[in-house]
């Protein structure tokens, strides 16, 4: 045997050291997945049961008492709480974000389709809606009924305001009106 | 009846100044209007019945004045301006009154125009033309204006 191919006794023992070691890593790296293994099967044994049979059984005991005596409570205790103090702060602090960025890409969106699509269909509507029709006359009367309640008033007023002023230049006693 | 249910001085010249507005358009229309129709439509009217137009232009004003104060004691102008013509008692004038009310203040305008003074003064109100007829011109209705 030659000096090259012969191992001296540090390198055996070198040699020894490096197999042990990575005898030690696979053991140990086994060992890791046995347990990693062994862990998750005993803990989803018991969450695939709780999933499958405890969960859904508290659920339906809870859930009555949940929606006849919790829920209506919180809501009773919350929704002042929410309409007093949250829904305004957040209408007021989001109205201005609304103003400036939404309501203007909104409507731009929104006109042309409105012009094109729904005004002619609307107008169709009011225009052979007798209902509409029979409302606006009606309006159109009481507009011309107050202003001729005005307009009588008016002169009515004049009138005491007339005959009062000659009373009072020609020294007359004063009317029972006045 | 309190004084204020009676029309003041403003009101009736007031509706006498629409009265006399629409009675000019109905003369113009009936004297004028009618036989330039009937022209148009049938020819040169016959002279019967431009003279009939002719009396009927004259008399619109007394039959308009005469018609609305015996059927509701309001005129149009009265109407607009809530008068209305009563007798003393609040009861509608007949239609010899109302005729005789009208053919009267026509025939004499200028009174009728003039006698409207006394209104100012009297204690219902009344006008020369309500004294010699024995009428009222009261407020339409109105709140605190009872015509009751």
């Amino acid at each position: 045997m030659s000096d090259t191919t012969r191992a001296s006794l540090p390198e055996v023992a070198l040699g020894s050291a490096v197999l042990a070691a990575d005898a030690a890593r696979d053991w140990v790296k086994r060992a890791a997945t046995a347990g990693e293994h062994a862990m998750r099967s005993a803990v989803e044994v018991p969450i695939d049961f709780a999933a499958a049979k405890v969960v859904p059984r508290v659920i339906d005991d809870l859930m009555p008492y949940l929606t006849e005596s919790v829920l209506p409570r919180f809501l009773d205790a919350a929704l002042p709480l929410i309409e007093v103090k949250l829904l305004p702060r957040l209408l007021e602090s989001a109205m201005p974000l609304i103003e400036a960025t939404m309501l203007p890409r909104l409507l731009d969106a929104a006109t042309p389709l409105l012009q094109e699509k729904v005004l002619p269909i609307v107008i169709k509507d009011l225009t052979e809606s007798a209902e509409l029709r029979d409302l606006i006359t009606e309006q159109s009367r009481d507009v011309v009924a107050d202003a001729a309640g005005d307009l009588r008033e008016s002169t009515a007023a004049a009138d005491d305001r007339l005959e009062s002023g000659f009373r009072r230049l020609f020294h007359l006693s004063s009317s029972p009106a006045s | 009846m309190e004084q204020r249910a009676y029309a003041g001085l403003v009101s009736r010249v007031a509706g006498l100044g629409l009265d006399v507005l629409i009675v000019a358009i109905a003369v113009v229309v009936v004297g004028k209007g009618l036989p330039l129709m009937w022209e148009v439509v049938a020819g040169t009217p016959p002279k019967w019945l431009l003279r009939a137009l002719d009396w009927g232009a004259n008399l619109t004003p007394a039959v308009y004045f005469a018609g609305c104060w015996r059927l509701t004691g309001e005129t149009i102008g009265g109407s607009v301006f809530g008068t209305v013509v009563r007798l003393t008692d609040g009861r509608r004038i007949g239609l010899i009154r109302a005729v005789l009310r009208a053919v009267f203040g026509l025939l004499f305008a200028p009174i009728w125009f003039v006698g409207l003074v006394t209104v100012l003064f009297d204690v219902r109100r009344r006008s020369l033309l309500d004294m010699a007829f024995g009428t009222v011109v009261q407020y339409a209705g109105r709140p605190g204006r009872s015509t009751a």
